[in-house]
């Protein structure tokens, strides 16, 4: 009996018990239904579920946070947070703590204070340990401490100072390395009545404390302190502190891991030595001066003018104060009778701050000292001088309002070229960072007039919002964008799984896996019927199964001359030669008898494969409701955007509205303070020519009894 | 002259000109406290305005998460997902410079590294260098580092790992470790086990 294996499947059209040929067949059922698998897989995703992330994997997810943070995303770093707390479930305090950084970062201060509340509530939770040093140092009783101090500062900072007060009042223990930040907190919630420190100061890290005292949190706690004092007219409480800031070199505070991600502000991660050391110079010498003019401040509400200007002598002329300095010491030296050196500096002032309130008051008192120095032609020609200035100043202030309200979109008006990559470029910025609508840059304008606006907080802050919101306009038709594209894919994903499906169905994948079952399984009885018979023939190959067959041939041809011929010869060869064929075939039989039985648990696998793929297949080919899922979350984005995208229009504009107002509203003052100046002016030029006229009569009278004399004679 | 208001400026100009720690923040921070008081209509306009750029900035952030999450259920499902990241210990012996990743041979991703990226990866960040996917069945992950020893000297490290997708994220983290004994960093692979 010899084995004749050809299955005559579409599939696999001959199959020879030929190892190759064997694992070709199987490939082909194989590769069949895995890209059938593959691609419905591919069009038709099974969604993630929420899982509770075990400790090893929740630290790794938060360091995978870190990383976008450490690298100045800190929009990725959120998402990350979001993300893990999502698809994760990871709920550490830690990530609770970092997120409402983050928060505080990008400036989403409501949702921080939500997310330290949540934190304030759950603070028995202890911590993960963690590669990083620094935060391997925080345990629970400081993370609730840190708790308190973030919430305050939120609440400090949206303006709830009683709320801020009951949360510092819960901390009854704080530790050295917060201490600094309590006390002023503590100052600010009760601004300005003295602060109610009532927590005692663990002792554990005293000694670091000692050496860290000198530390700029202390000068900034001093130089409050001072302030307090002053408001409540104690200048011998307020002067030894000044003067130790004054004189005090300051070193910046040791910061930890959540010092740096809750100052919105720092970017010590991202700054080289040189550029730290430099910002720790100017800091220094700012907290210097600051309080070198706090002194001066002082002595003249003090009305001890001598000291204040010794104090000012020395004055650095590159600090941010020296506009207020130079008008101090001027003011001081006038007051001394150091009229020459007051005159200089008036003239300075005036020259070097032509916009600024100050310099205005140094135009009339420049001409006021004139009056008392110099001729009263002179004193007329600078209050001249002065009237011209302040007239001139309220037509280009008239000018700029006028502009300035007619000005359709706001951060247009007069921008400086820092700027363009707020606006112009915004969209190469959005690209850059998963949240580009977070900045810290200041928005900056060519018009003094707005310059000067800008420097109150509040519309600064007004026009901060502007750039966001048209940042986050592009960030937002970037994401409609990438909604549209990711629809398209839907689709195209949709086209591509119907047709799968509809190739998938011409062919009956349960009738073919069952006809090859078939065929294996009779495969396998002749293998064991051969095994049991010990029939080496069933497995011959191609050369031998010819080698067979001329054999039979042979033996039929001998059968037919037998009785013509003498047949014992061609008996004989033909017995030799299916003799060595036997032999050879009985030599190879065991291998190929392990071989077939080998290659035949292979198809059984392959089989069962090929069949749990195929129910696979049908359980996601009826899966339908993942697509139409993603169909509907894509639907939501897309109204979800569309809402924001209004929003933000209509908020644009509210805020450009409110900016109009706060600008006429410095218009308005500004404008009653050149008024009030002009008035002034002409008041005195009036009182001068007064006085000229009064010297004129003065002359008059003296020159009058000559003359009278005169005509008398 | 007012010198309230003076020292008010005179804060107000050092925070636009110096951005100083947040504790001179503070100090502002006490004048525009004071300053709530005086202006009540003005700072409630001011909440209303910043609490509604808040929330706006809150809805985006939650549409931007929902369309990653929808970007990644579409072109990323968990049943074919693969992902590697890439994390430093220490770094002393090893400054990473790039990663080169193949997956059966194949080049699937590779990173060169600023400055800051190499600091994050030393402070205890992950980075994730490759998301794509992958069919069920063994694979083969290599993974070639460039970067410079603690002398200075630029150095290869390279690892191969096999691994099994099944139906599963897999997530292999790629760790650039010191090893104190060889002085020598080596690169030692962890699959993630969610």
């Amino acid at each position: 009996m010899r084995l004749n294996l050809n299955l005559n499947l579409d599939l696999n059209p001959s199959l020879d018990l030929n190892p190759s040929l064997d694992l070709n067949i199987a490939q082909i059922v194989k590769v069949t239904l895995i890209s059938g698998m593959i691609s419905l897989t591919m069009v038709m995703p099974s969604l993630a579920e929420t899982v509770a992330a075990p400790a090893h994997i929740e630290d790794k997810l938060y360091r995978k946070a870190l990383y976008s943070y450490f690298t100045g995303d800190f929009g990725e770093a959120l998402n990350q947070i979001n993300l893990n707390r999502q698809r994760f479930n990871s709920q550490s305090s830690r990530s609770r703590l970092f997120e409402a950084g983050l928060q505080v970062t990008v400036g989403l201060h409501h949702q921080a204070t939500e997310s330290l509340q949540y934190l304030k509530v759950n603070q028995a939770v202890s911590l993960v340990n963690n590669t990083d040093e620094s935060r391997t140092n925080t345990s629970p009783k400081e993370l609730k401490l840190l708790t308190l101090l973030q919430l305050a500062e939120q609440q400090i900072q949206q303006g709830d100072t009683t709320t801020a007060k009951q949360t510092l009042s819960q901390i009854t223990e704080v530790s050295n390395a917060y201490n600094d930040q309590y006390q002023i907190l503590n100052q600010l919630a009760y601004w300005p009545k003295p602060p109610v420190l009532s927590a005692i100061t663990s002792r554990e890290d005293s000694d670091e404390k000692t050496s860290n005292r000198q530390s700029f949190s202390d000068a900034y706690i001093k130089l409050n302190q001072a302030l307090l004092h002053m408001e409540q007219g104690e200048f011998e409480r307020a002067k030894p502190k000044l003067t130790e800031i004054k004189n005090t070199l300051w070193l910046p505070p040791a910061k930890t891991f959540w010092h740096l991600l809750f100052n919105p502000f720092s970017d010590d991660n991202n700054r080289d030595f040189s550029e730290k050391l430099n910002d720790e110079r100017i800091q220094q010498q700012a907290v210097n001066d600051y309080a070198q003019l706090l002194l001066a401040q002082m002595y003249v509400k003090q009305k001890r003018y001598e000291a204040a200007y010794y104090e000012l002598k020395d004055f650095p002329q590159d600090s941010p104060y020296t506009e207020s300095a130079l008008f101090i010491f001027a003011f001081s030296a006038q007051k001394i009778k150091q009229y020459t050196m007051s005159l200089k500096l008036f003239s300075v002032i005036k020259e070097r701050f032509p916009y600024s309130n100050l310099g205005w008051q140094a135009s009339l008192l420049l001409a006021g000292q004139v009056v008392d120095q110099m001729s009263l032609e002179e004193a007329m020609t600078s209050y001249q001088n002065a009237e011209r200035l302040y007239q001139q100043r309220l037509t280009e202030l008239a000018d700029f309002q006028q502009v300035f309200s007619t000005s359709d979109d706001l951060l247009t008006f007069s921008p400086k070229k820092e700027n363009f990559p707020l606006s112009e470029n915004k969209v190469e910025t959005a690209t850059n960072l998963s949240m580009p609508f977070f900045t810290n840059n200041v928005y900056l304008t060519d018009s003094v007039w707005l310059q000067k606006a800008l420097l109150d907080n509040e519309l600064q802050a007004h026009f901060q919002a502007l750039v966001e919101l048209d940042l986050i306009t592009t960030h937002l038709k970037g994401q409609q964008q990438k909604n549209l594209w990711l629809k398209d894919t839907l689709a195209l994903n949709s086209k591509r799984k119907a047709k799968v499906v509809e190739a998938q169905q011409q062919a009956d994948y349960r009738a073919i896996i069952a006809q090859l079952n078939d065929k294996k399984q009779s495969i396998a009885k002749i293998v064991a019927d051969a095994e049991l018979a010990q029939q080496s023939t069933v497995f011959a190959n191609q050369a031998e199964e010819q080698w067979l067959k001329r054999i039979k041939a042979s033996k039929q041809a001998i059968t037919l001359i037998d009785g013509n011929r003498n047949i014992d010869e061609y008996q004989g060869r033909v017995k030799r030669i299916e003799g060595v064929l036997t032999w050879q075939l009985q030599q190879s039989f065991p291998v190929r008898l392990w071989q077939h039985k080998k290659l035949l648990k292979e198809i059984d696998q392959l089989l069962l494969q090929a069949e749990q793929q195929r129910n696979r297949f049908v359980v996601l080919k009826d899966s339908a409701p993942v697509l139409s899922d993603l169909a509907e979350r894509i639907e939501k984005s897309a109204t979800g955007i569309k809402t924001q995208l209004i929003n933000v229009t209509k908020l644009r504009g509210m805020t450009s509205h409110k900016i109009q107002e706060n600008v006429q509203q410095f218009v308005d003052n500004q404008r009653v303070v050149l008024e009030a100046h002009l008035l002034t002016s002409r008041h005195e030029m009036a009182a001068v020519l007064e006085s000229m006229a009064k010297f004129d009569k003065r002359i008059e009278r003296q020159l009058a009894p000559n003359f009278q004399n005169k005509g008398s004679l | 002259m007012n010198m309230n208001i003076y020292s008010s400026s005179v804060i107000a100009r050092v925070n636009k000109s110096l951005v100083l720690s947040v504790c001179v923040l503070f100090l502002s921070l006490a004048m525009s406290v004071k300053s709530f008081g005086g202006e009540p209509e003005s700072s409630t306009t001011n909440g209303t305005l910043s609490t509604q750029l808040e929330d706006i900035k809150k809805q985006v952030l939650k549409l931007n998460r929902d369309l990653f999450i929808l970007e990644e259920d579409l072109l990323f499902p968990a049943s074919t997902q693969v992902a590697v990241f890439v994390s430093v210990d220490v770094g002393r012996f090893f400054k990473i410079d790039s990663v080169e990743l193949k997956i059966n041979d194949k080049n699937v991703a590779g990173f060169l590294y600023t400055e800051r990226q190499r600091k994050a990866l030393e402070k205890g960040g992950i980075q994730q260098v490759y998301l794509g996917n992958l069919k069920e069945g063994k694979h083969q992950l290599t993974a070639i580092f460039t970067g410079f020893d603690g002398e200075g000297r630029s150095t290869k490290r390279a690892v191969t790992h096999q691994f099994e997708k099944d139906d599963d994220v897999v997530m292999i983290e790629l760790k650039v470790e010191d090893n104190e004994s060889s002085y020598r960093a080596k690169v030692r692979v962890e699959e993630w086990v969610l």
